[in-house]
Order: C-alpha cells, then sequence, then structure tokens
C-alpha cells in the first residue's frame, strides 16, 4: 500500500469582502497517495481553485492545514507546481525552450546551460513540441501553450501537479487529446496529479479518485473510487454509473433529463461537456 | 482711490488722445512702434500718456518686447515700423543685411556691472564657474563686456563662458537673493536698486570701459519706411524730441506720470530720474565706436566705414562734418 | 517568417516614402527660397543652412553642444528613472503612497516643465542644475505612469509561476515584473527621452544656460541674437536628426528585438 503524500486536514478559507464573510472552504479533509491522480469537481464557486491555491501555498488558509510528506506546508514551492487555466501562465518574452530553461535555471535543477537544453528537449518531446522550441508564446495556439505550461511544471520535478481546470478553455478536440497524453504522461513520471474540472467526463476519464464538492459552504461531499480499467472509454457501462453518482450528488435532481440533453447534445457531436450551473 | 484716480485720469487722457484728434479731424498716419519695457522707455510712455505722437498727426500703436533681439525680430518681420534698441543689436542686423538705419538717439543711462563679492573687484577676480548674467548674448551690456574684457584681460571671449543670459528683472532678483550668479551687468532701474543693497558694488561702468557716454538705445527705422512715408518719418524723429525735451523740462511731473508705471512711488521715480548719468536726449553718441570693436572682435563682418552707411540724414546733419578734422561732436561718435 | 518578411518590407517602403517626401520639402524649401519673395534674412536657402551647419560641424562648436546637451539630458533622464523606480516600488508597497503618487501624477503630468524654471531658478539658481531639473520633472511624469501601469498590467498567473518557482523580492521584479511590464517601460522611456529632449532645449532658450556650459537650446538662442539665422536652422536641424536617430536606431531597434517579437504589443 503506498503511503499518504498529501495529507488536506480540516482545510479551512473564509474571504472578507467588505463585511460580507466568504465561506470558500469549510473543513475539507482528504487524503492523497503518492502517484495518485485526484480529480476536484463541484458547482461554480465552490472553492476548487481556492483549494488548490491552498496547497501550492498561493493563499493562507484561515483554519487545518496541508501537510506534504510529513511536513505543513508555508508558502509556495517547487515541489507543487501549479498548471493554470490561463493561456498567459507562460512568459511571453521567452520562448518555448527558454521558458523551460528559465525554471530550471532559477530553480538550480540544472547548473549548466547544456545540461538544462537537454532536459528542455526531453520535456518538449514529453509533449510532443520537439521542433517548436524555438517559437515565442505568442505563436502557439492554445493547446501548445498548455503543453508548454505542463512540460515547465514537469520539467522542475515537482512531486505533486497543480492543475486548475487545464483544458478549461480548450476546444473539444484538443482537450481529448490532451486528456490522453496527459494519462501517458502521468503514467511515464509517476507525478502526483491534482486535477479541476468542471467537466464530469473528463473528471471519469482521466482520476482514480472523483473528491466531489459542495458550494456555499465548500465542503466535500463524496469522494468517489474510479476503478476503471485504463484506456478508459465513455462506451464503457461503469462510465455511466459513475457518470450519474456524480451526477446526483452535484444536485441534479432529474438524471434522465440531463441525460436527454447529453444524448441530443451527442447527436449534435458537440463536446460532451455539461454545464454544472445549479439553475440550468 | 489714489489708484481709482489714477485709471480714471488716464482713461480720460486715452479717450482724450484718440477722440482730440478725431475733434479736429487730421489726417492720422498709423505708425507701428516697437519697445520694450523700463527706465530707458520713459519718453515713450511719456508720449503715450500725452498723446505726442497724435500731436504730430501719428497714430501710434505700441508693441512691448522682452528683449532688444525681440525688437529687432519685430522689424525685420514688418511687425513695426520703428523700434528702439541698443547699438549692438543694430549693427548686427545691418551686418546681416538688414536695410535700416538709425533714425535718432535715444537716452543716455549708465550701465554697471554690479557684484556682491566683496572678493570680486575688477573682471581679473571672476574665476570660471562664477557666472554674469547680461539680458541676451549680442545684447549691449555683453558687448561691452567683452570689451572690458579686452581691456583688462586681454581677450574679448576671456568671459564669454562665463555669461548667462537673464532678462533683467530675473537678473536683479538672482543677483539681489545671491543665486546663482556672482554678477549683473544691467541698467536702471535695477542697477540702483541692486546698487543700493548692502555691500552691493560696481565692478565697472559703460564710461569707463567705452570712455565717454554714448546712446543706451537708439530709434531705428527700415529704409523702406523711410523713403515711403518720409513725413511719417520727420513726425516720429519730432514726437521723441519732443517727449525728450518735456522729460528734461518737467521731471517732477514726468516722475508722477511714470510712478505707477514702474509700481514705484513718484519721489523714487524722481530719484532715478535724476540720478547721476541719467541724459534724455536724441543726440547721437557713440555710434561708431562699437562698431570698430565688434568687427575686430568678430561679431560682425566689417564695421561700418563711415556714419552715412548707419544713419539716416537727420542724425548726419546733427553730427555734421567738420572741415579740417573732426568736431567735439564729430569725436563722440568713436 | 514570411509575414515577419512582408511586415519589414512594408516598413522599408514606408522608410522609403517618408525619405522622399523630406528630399522633395527640402528642394521645395531651396527653390522657394531661390525665388527671393521672401527676405533670406527670415527664410534662408537650404544649401545655405547645410554649408553653414558643417561649418558649424567642422569648427566642433555644434558637435560640443550637442555633447552637452546628450550629457545633461543623460543625467535628467538617469535620475527620473531612478527615482521613478523608487517612487513606483514604494507606491506598489503602500496602496496609500499609490494613491498620492497617482494625484500628483494627475496634476503634475499636464504641466510643462518648462513652466516650473522661474521656480527652479530661485531654488537652484542658474546653470546646469536648473536645466536637470526641468528634465528630471519633465520626463519623471511619463516614466512614473508607465511603470505604474506596465507593473500592474503583468499578468497575476506569471508573478505566481515565478513564485511558484522560488522566486521572490528582487529576483522576482528583476526576472518577471521588469521584462513583462517592459512594453510599458519602453513606451515610458521613448516619452520621457522626447520629453527630456524638449525640455533641455525649451529651457536653454528661456534662461539661456550659459556660455560655457550651454548646450543645443544655447546655440541656437545665441545664433538668434547674433541674427545668425542659417545656423538657427542648422541646430534645428540637428535635433530633428538626434530625434529620429535615437528613436530609429535607439528604440525602433529595441522594439523590434523584444516587445515586437514577443508579440507583447497590440499591433
Ligand atoms: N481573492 C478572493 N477574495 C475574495 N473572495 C474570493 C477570492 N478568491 C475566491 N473567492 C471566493 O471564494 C469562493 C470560491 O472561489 P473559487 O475561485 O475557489 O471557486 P471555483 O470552485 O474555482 O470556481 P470556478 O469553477 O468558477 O473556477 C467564491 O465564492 C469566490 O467568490
Ligand atoms: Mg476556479
Amino acid at each position: 500500500m503506498k503511503q499518504d503524500q498529501l495529507v488536506v486536514e480540516s482545510l479551512s478559507k473564509r474571504f472578507y469582502v467588505g463585511d460580507r464573510e466568504i465561506n470558500a472552504l469549510d473543513k475539507i479533509d482528504f487524503k492523497v497517495k503518492n502517484g495518485e491522480f485526484i480529480n476536484l469537481i463541484g458547482p461554480s464557486g465552490c472553492g476548487k481553485s481556492t483549494l488548490l491555491r491552498c496547497i501550492a501555498g498561493f493563499e493562507k488558509p484561515t483554519g487545518g492545514r496541508v501537510i506534504l510528506n510529513g511536513q505543513e506546508i508555508s508558502g509556495p514551492g517547487v515541489e507543487r507546481m501549479m498548471v493554470f487555466q490561463n493561456f498567459e501562465q507562460l512568459f511571453p518574452w521567452y520562448t518555448v525552450q527558454e521558458n523551460i530553461m528559465f525554471a530550471l535555471k532559477v530553480t538550480g535543477r540544472a547548473v549548466s546551460r547544456a545540461e538544462r537544453k537537454e532536459i528542455t528537449g526531453a520535456y518538449l518531446k514529453l509533449v510532443g513540441l520537439t521542433g517548436f522550441a524555438d517559437l515565442y508564446p505568442h505563436q502557439l495556439s492554445g493547446g501548445m501553450k498548455q503543453r508548454v505550461a505542463i512540460a515547465r511544471a514537469l520539467s522542475v520535478r515537482p512531486r505533486i501537479l497543480l492543475m486548475d481546470e487545464p483544458f478549461g478553455s480548450l476546444d473539444a478536440m484538443t482537450r481529448l487529446t490532451l486528456q490522453e497524453e496527459l494519462i501517458r504522461i502521468w503514467g511515464e513520471t509517476k507525478v502526483t496529479i491534482l486535477f479541476v474540472t468542471h467537466n464530469i467526463e473528463e473528471a471519469i476519464m482521466l482520476g482514480d479518485r472523483i473528491v466531489v464538492l459542495d458550494a456555499n459552504p465548500g465542503r466535500v461531499k463524496a469522494i468517489i473510487a474510479n476503478q476503471l480499467a485504463r484506456p478508459r472509454s465513455p462506451e464503457a457501462k461503469e462510465f455511466n454509473l459513475i457518470w450519474e453518482q456524480i451526477h446526483t450528488l452535484l444536485g441534479f435532481k432529474n438524471p434522465e433529463q440531463t441525460k436527454a440533453e447529453k444524448n441530443v447534445t451527442q447527436l449534435f457531436g458537440d463536446e460532451r461537456e455539461l454545464s454544472l450551473l445549479p439553475h440550468l | 482711490m489714489r489708484k481709482v484716480v489714477l485709471v480714471f485720469l488716464s482713461t480720460l487722457l486715452v479717450i482724450g488722445g484718440v477722440l482730440g484728434p478725431l475733434v479736429q479731424a487730421a489726417p492720422m498716419e498709423e505708425l507701428k512702434i516697437a519697445g520694450q519695457f523700463g527706465l530707458v522707455y520713459a519718453p515713450l510712455m511719456v508720449a503715450k500718456a500725452r498723446g505726442i505722437f497724435e500731436r504730430h498727426g501719428l497714430k501710434p500703436v505700441w508693441k512691448e518686447y522682452g528683449s532688444g533681439g525681440a525688437v529687432r525680430e519685430a522689424l525685420i518681420s514688418g511687425e513695426v515700423d520703428v523700434g528702439f534698441m541698443g547699438i549692438p543689436p543694430f549693427l548686427i542686423g545691418w551686418d546681416k543685411g538688414c536695410e535700416w538705419k538709425i533714425a535718432c538717439g535715444f537716452v543716455i543711462v549708465p550701465i554697471g556691472l554690479v557684484t556682491y563679492d566683496p572678493n570680486i573687484k575688477s573682471l581679473k577676480d571672476f574665476k570660471p564657474e562664477d557666472k554674469i548674467a547680461v539680458p541676451s548674448p549680442g545684447s549691449i551690456q555683453h558687448i561691452l563686456l567683452a570689451m572690458a574684457a579686452e581691456k583688462e584681460l586681454g581677450d574679448p571671449n576671456a568671459l564669454d563662458n562665463n555669461i548667462v543670459a537673464m532678462a533683467h528683472p530675473d537678473g536683479a532678483a538672482a543677483l539681489i537673493s545671491k543665486k546663482g550668479i556672482k554678477a549683473h551687468f544691467t541698467t536702471p532701474p535695477y542697477l540702483f536698486e541692486e546698487l543700493s543693497q548692502p555691500g552691493f558694488h560696481l565692478i565697472v561702468d559703460d564710461v569707463t570701459i567705452f570712455g565717454h557716454p554714448f546712446n543706451f538705445n537708439v530709434g531705428v527705422a527700415s529704409e523702406r519706411f523711410h523713403d515711403r512715408r518720409p513725413a511719417a518719418y520727420s513726425s516720429f524723429v519730432n514726437a521723441i524730441g519732443e517727449a525728450m525735451a518735456w522729460i528734461n523740462c518737467n521731471k517732477e511731473e514726468a516722475a508722477k506720470l511714470l510712478a505707477p508705471e514702474f509700481g514705484l512711488t513718484p519721489e523714487k521715480t524722481l530719484t532715478y530720474l535724476n540720478w547721476e548719468g541719467m541724459n534724455y536726449t536724441s543726440a547721437p553718441y557713440g555710434l561708431m565706436g562699437f562698431g570698430e570693436f565688434m568687427a575686430k572682435a568678430g561679431y560682425i563682418k566689417r564695421a561700418p566705414a563711415s556714419l552715412e552707411e548707419i544713419a539716416f540724414e537727420n542724425v548726419l546733419a546733427i553730427v555734421g562734418s567738420r572741415a579740417g578734422g573732426p568736431s567735439e561732436i564729430e569725436k563722440i561718435q568713436y | 517568417m514570411v509575414k515577419e518578411t512582408r511586415h519589414l518590407k512594408k516598413e522599408k517602403n514606408k522608410t522609403l516614402n517618408q525619405a522622399l517626401f523630406i528630399v522633395g520639402a527640402l528642394i521645395g524649401w531651396e527653390l522657394l527660397a531661390r525665388t527671393g519673395w521672401f527676405p533670406p534674412l527670415l527664410f534662408p536657402k537650404m544649401s545655405e543652412v547645410f554649408t553653414q551647419l558643417i561649418a558649424e560641424i567642422v569648427n566642433g562648436e555644434i558637435l560640443r553642444r550637442l555633447a552637452f546637451s546628450l550629457y545633461i539630458i543623460l543625467w535628467g533622464l538617469g535620475l527620473a528613472v531612478l527615482t521613478s523606480a523608487v517612487v513606483t516600488t514604494v507606491a506598489m508597497l503602500s496602496p496609500l503612497v499609490s494613491a498620492w503618487v497617482q494625484a500628483l501624477m494627475a496634476i503634475m503630468h499636464p504641466l510643462p516643465g518648462i513652466a516650473i524654471l522661474p521656480i527652479i531658478i530661485l531654488w537652484l539658481g542658474t546653470g546646469s542644475r536648473s536645466i536637470v531639473a526641468v528634465i528630471w520633472f519633465s520626463s519623471i511624469w511619463p516614466l512614473i505612469a508607465n511603470l505604474h501601469t506596465g507593473l500592474r498590467s503583468v499578468p497575476t498567473t506569471q508573478i505566481e509561476v515565478g513564485r511558484n518557482l522560488g522566486l521572490k523580492g528582487i529576483a522576482l521584479v528583476r526576472s518577471i515584473l521588469i521584462p513583462g511590464a517592459f512594453p510599458y517601460i519602453l513606451t515610458g522611456l521613448r516619452v520621457g527621452w522626447a520629453r527630456a529632449w524638449q525640455a533641455s532645449v525649451a529651457a536653454e532658450m528661456v534662461f539661456g544656460a550659459s556660455g560655457g556650459e550651454g548646450g543645443l537650446g544655447w546655440f541656437i538662442y545665441k545664433k538668434r541674437f547674433f541674427m545668425e539665422i542659417p545656423s538657427v536652422f542648422g541646430g534645428m536641424v540637428i535635433i530633428i536628426l538626434i530625434g529620429l536617430l535615437v528613436e530609429r536606431l535607439c528604440f525602433e531597434g529595441v522594439e523590434v528585438r523584444t516587445v515586437r517579437r514577443w508579440g507583447m504589443t497590440s499591433e
């Protein structure tokens, strides 16, 4: 049995806006094992990003703590690399290669330039961007940018990759490709991944376990173990079971109706995403 | 209260000046005159206040400029018909081909180089970092300084790196506050004000440098104006003469009239008008001396060979040309 | 790549066009001056302006003046860059100071640097120090404004990536904030330089600097009083040439190599 790598212990986060108090996270508890792929899903505003940012160390929790390998975290650290949804996360003044080399340099991961170049080449190969090393971020597509961001984050060899809807701004096709590649990369690097998503299918396709969060206040509603055999396919029978389970957990009263909608969207070959906005 | 009365009176005067000639229905010729501000220009102010030009059949349009250079530019561009400036600025223009001549002498005033620094007793005592303010490069003060530098230091350009161009009031303010400049080459009333400060003293004055008094300003007219409008030209010369004479004969009244213009008391204005060396005259003094020096020092290409080249016939008539050697009045032109 | 060469070609065409226009205008000037309709004192021939300019270059005066102008601008602009860096840093750290700086900027920015000259003379006297002060005052507001907006415009995500990589304090500023704000910094420097250049010339023309240490403004001022009009135009030509040279070689060169290459312009 693998050991618990990351422990989130009754983590709370309140924001104060004027005299309003926002209870973004309320006593969140869960544990992540080494090398696990965890998905976080929940309605908009339930605190997914906040949770990830607390783990990354960008936000100070108002209660509870985050423990990584037995040590409480107190700020950002290179062993927990974040990949954002935002395409702006690459440094526009560096080429693809320089973006990664910069990360290697400031983290002291590689001392000589030659070494940095070599490592960069390896990670670009990992994300399938060999040959694009000398392009600047503005010359890349959205999907390519996210690949570079993943390569950069992985290049400094974090223990955990924190991904906040990294594919959220991509079109459905690119998203599917990148999901497959992420699974491959995860397999190759054995890195632990915490992956926030809005999209039930994405959660089922990727994670070993799915943490379903509740909004107002942000709480863990359920943690679903996802034992689906890899490679996974949405056609599998169990897929639908988990889908319905999450769907109900997220508070949609009438699974049949939304299911019908889902079929319609499938009919149009549209992306299999479902809005999780409760009022829809 | 006094001010109100004054404003009222001067309004009356202006109205009188404008309406008076209308009543007489004399044909008025417009004359655009460029002057500057200061005690030197008192005759222009008097002429304005007393309607002297109007009496000579002219309708004056007054324009005030900040420096002799600006007056010169106004003349060249045809903005004005006649203007008043120092002999050096006049000669620089003449040298560059301006077709103009001197129509009359205009006031003699004491000019002096003043400092507050007890260690500076002569030009030799100026260190390279000591700044000397003059109104502008090429101004009469600048040329006088160069003349003095040639005499005392052997090189007309010896102090060129010390000069700072500043308008008279700025220069006076800077000197009195002892900020930035060490010495100021200036004219009344600034000269008088500076010299009345404790510890301020004269390093050198104009007469010492030049040898005798000379016109601080001259009236300048273009040949075109002189040739095409002879009547207006002589009216102008006569009006200036009348204004000068009036000041000389009525100093107290003149002081009263001028005091509000300068923001001084009539008593103080009178002291200034009577200051030793002040001479309201339209006679020519020292018209030729500057040319020779300026040509030698390289400020102009050549000096005028004779007075004829730079002065109109009325001036030539005053100076005359004595057979068998120069007369006294001819001598003081050099 | 293809797009870039096409862009370059277009630029070249534009430059050629502009050069042709300028040459045409100069020839037109020369012809107009030769008609003799205008007094040569007011409107000298272009050929005369250039012969005079060459003479002034050969005798060294104009180059000495130019060197002095550049020296003094470097001082003023350098001090302004330093001050704006300090002010912006403090403003970034304290919202209160930030509000003050913004208020000050709103008040001071529209004030032409030359307008403060009388006060500066009272405080600092005449001489180069005052001109440096006027240059400083003229260029500091666009520098602060741009630096301020520039630093604010750096996406939080990039700053967080930097922090994630372990960067803090000065290192974070140097390797993330400054490059991120670079487009604005460049604009600030450009405007600052233009204003500094204008201020130096204007200040010297208003109070004439002083003989030994005057720059181009003083050169023009002096030539004006000695009525050497072709030299006045010559001084102007030098001012224009330096302005163009710095813009084209310096700023555009930097811009092409940085901001444009990085795709950080809206163009
Ligand atoms: N910096 C902040 N200041 C104040 N409130 C904040 C801040 N960041 C987040 N919140 C609040 O915390 C709650 C959770 O926000 P968070 O961004 O974590 O949600 P999320 O689950 O990531 O939503 P989404 O799926 O839309 O990205 C929201 O109510 C939000 O308004
Ligand atoms: Mg979010």
